[in-house]
């Protein structure tokens, strides 16, 4: 049974333009996470203030620094100063002369998530030998095994903005599947995923088990409204 | 096409003005006396003296380079906002505004200091004067050259953009062979490899700098030669005739100078224009096979 819930986010004027202005208004929570895998997508039109959220996602897990954004919730067990996270943004710097092994492990174990048919030769290669799509699926790869090696902690954030979007709506979901299927077999700790998308399928989302946080423009205000799957 | 032929006529109006002056009796030995070909008749002195200069503004480059390099990450790190403690910060940001003014002074100023503290310590201490020499060369390589390169890095890290920053801090970064982790905690290693993370995002800013350093450490020898006499002297301790190649192409230059020998002056620009070009070629060619040649458009 779907479950809708209309929440609004902490105060303050994050963002003006010209045409509107987001205001986060105070202040339920809003990202309610559980113990295991948890993929919650942020998704909304262009300009609603998706990687403003996920911008000052970052910086409140990262840094703890609360300041306008929403009250995360999680289970009581998992301490959030024990927590590490990792972001992809938007739009990241595509450093063309590093090389592809650089960025990983000896043993990389996210390969097959998202090069399944590559050779093992593609670690030799240098970033700007790849197109623009596979740059931001190696930024991801990294970030996950990042993830995994961080081993002292009890929790994870994986923060991505619009990162697999350019692998389509099929393939995107296929990639997120994997990537919880591979998470689940070899750390076997919370993984909290939160992503940025245009690209959303109510039918796909509920296979995924994943919430959703849509933004909305109502009267020039950007809001959120939560929908949770199978609760 | 068009480039092209505005190449061919720029070209072809330098030679006709060329050829107008060559005619004109009075400015046809002016263009030959300040022309390439007087690399061709400089005497023996300007060539030793050529090899000191070129030698010492290498060895001012590579100095200059690479401590500045290393200062701009230290003080990178420690500026960078991950947990760093508050003191390390304010340090970073004190060890910044002090090379901020080391790079101010006029670098005849900071010679002539660093000139009379190394004597000092030669003639206190004992230290040999072959140290005084490489005390004044690291100083002429870091006050202008090591400044540019210093200051890229730190610029990359202090002006990081957002994304940048959010990056690098997710990137996977391979643990370090020798343990530094246990002597300088773990954070503190972490900032050293998000630095230079971030040195990378900036790469064709921090290729730039590297080839202004190498230009500017050739500005700083001879400024060096120019304000210090016999400057190759503390070097090569020599007894005998005074030898004019002792003061590198600085003090040869100003010899000239005073006896009105422009056509010395003149080779010796043209002289230590080849010698950029050659050296600039080669640290291009290195860049270029590193790091640009990825970004071709």
């Amino acid at each position: 049974m779907l479950k809708k819930l209309n929440l609004k986010i902490t105060a303050g004027t994050i963002k003006i333009d010209k045409d509107f202005e987001i205001e986060f208004v105070a202040s339920e929570s809003c990202f309610i996470w559980k113990s295991g895998i948890e993929l919650t997508f942020l998704n909304g039109f262009s300009g609603i203030g998706k990687t403003t959220i996920m911008n000052l996602c970052y910086n409140y897990l990262k840094r703890k620094e609360n300041t306008s954004l929403a009250t995360i919730k999680f289970e009581a067990s998992l301490n959030l100063d024990n927590s590490f996270t990792v972001y992809v943004p938007q739009n990241p710097p595509m450093v063309n002369h590093w090389q592809i092994k650089k960025l990983l492990p000896m043993n990389p174990c996210f390969k097959e998530v998202f090069f399944p048919k590559e050779p093992q030769s593609l670690l030799s290669k240098r970033l700007g030998e790849c197109s623009g799509g596979q740059k931001l699926r190696i930024y991801t790869w990294s970030a996950l095994e990042r993830l995994k090696a961080e081993d002292k902690f009890e929790g994870f954030f994986l923060l991505l903005d619009e990162t697999l979007d350019g692998l389509g709506n099929d393939k995107m979901y296929e990639c997120l599947r994997s990537i919880m299927d591979v998470w689940r077999k070899l750390v076997r700790k919370p993984l909290y995923i939160l992503i940025a998308s245009h690209l959303y399928k109510n039918e796909c989302s509920s296979i995924l088990q994943s919430s959703q946080l849509k933004l909305e423009k109502t009267n020039n205000l950007s809001s959120v409204c939560v929908r949770m799957f199978n609760q | 096409m068009t480039s092209m032929t505005g190449k061919i006529s720029f070209f072809l109006y330098l030679g006709i003005f060329f050829m107008v002056l060559v005619l004109i009796d009075q400015t046809r030995i002016l263009l030959f006396e300040i022309s390439p070909i007087t690399i061709l008749s400089l005497d023996s002195d300007i060539w030793i003296g050529a090899i000191f200069t070129f030698t010492a503004s290498l060895l001012a480059f590579i100095i200059g380079g690479v401590l500045g390099y290393g200062l701009g990450i230290l003080v990178g790190a420690s500026v960078l906002d991950l947990k760093t403690n508050r003191g390390i910060r304010v340090l970073g940001m004190y060890a910044n505004s002090i090379y901020d003014g080391f790079y101010i002074i006029p670098l005849v100023l900071t010679v002539s200091f660093w000139y009379a503290i190394a004597f000092l310590w030669h003639l206190k201490y004992g230290m040999p004067s072959f140290f005084i020499g490489l005390i004044l060369v690291s100083i002429a390589g870091l006050s202008l050259g090591g400044y540019n390169v210093y200051h890229s890095v730190f610029h990359a890290v202090f002006h990081a953009k957002q994304e940048n920053i959010c990056l690098t801090e997710s990137l996977f970064l391979k643990r370090t062979l020798f343990g530094l982790e246990k002597i300088f905690g773990e954070n503190f290693i972490q900032c050293l490899k998000i630095t230079k993370l971030l040195v990378d995002c900036q790469i064709h800013s921090f290729a730039e700098s590297l080839e202004r350093a190498f230009h500017l450490s050739i500005v700083a020898i001879i400024i060096l030669e120019s304000v210090t006499l016999s400057f190759y002297e503390l070097v090569l301790p020599q007894s005998g005739a005074y030898k004019p190649w002792l003061g590198g192409l600085g003090r040869l230059i100003l010899s000239a100078q005073q006896n009105n020998q422009f056509e010395i002056i003149a080779g010796v620009i043209w002289l230590v224009l080849l010698f950029d070009l050659l050296v600039l070629y080669s640290i291009k060619t290195l860049i270029k096979s590193n790091w640009t040649v990825f970004y071709r458009r």
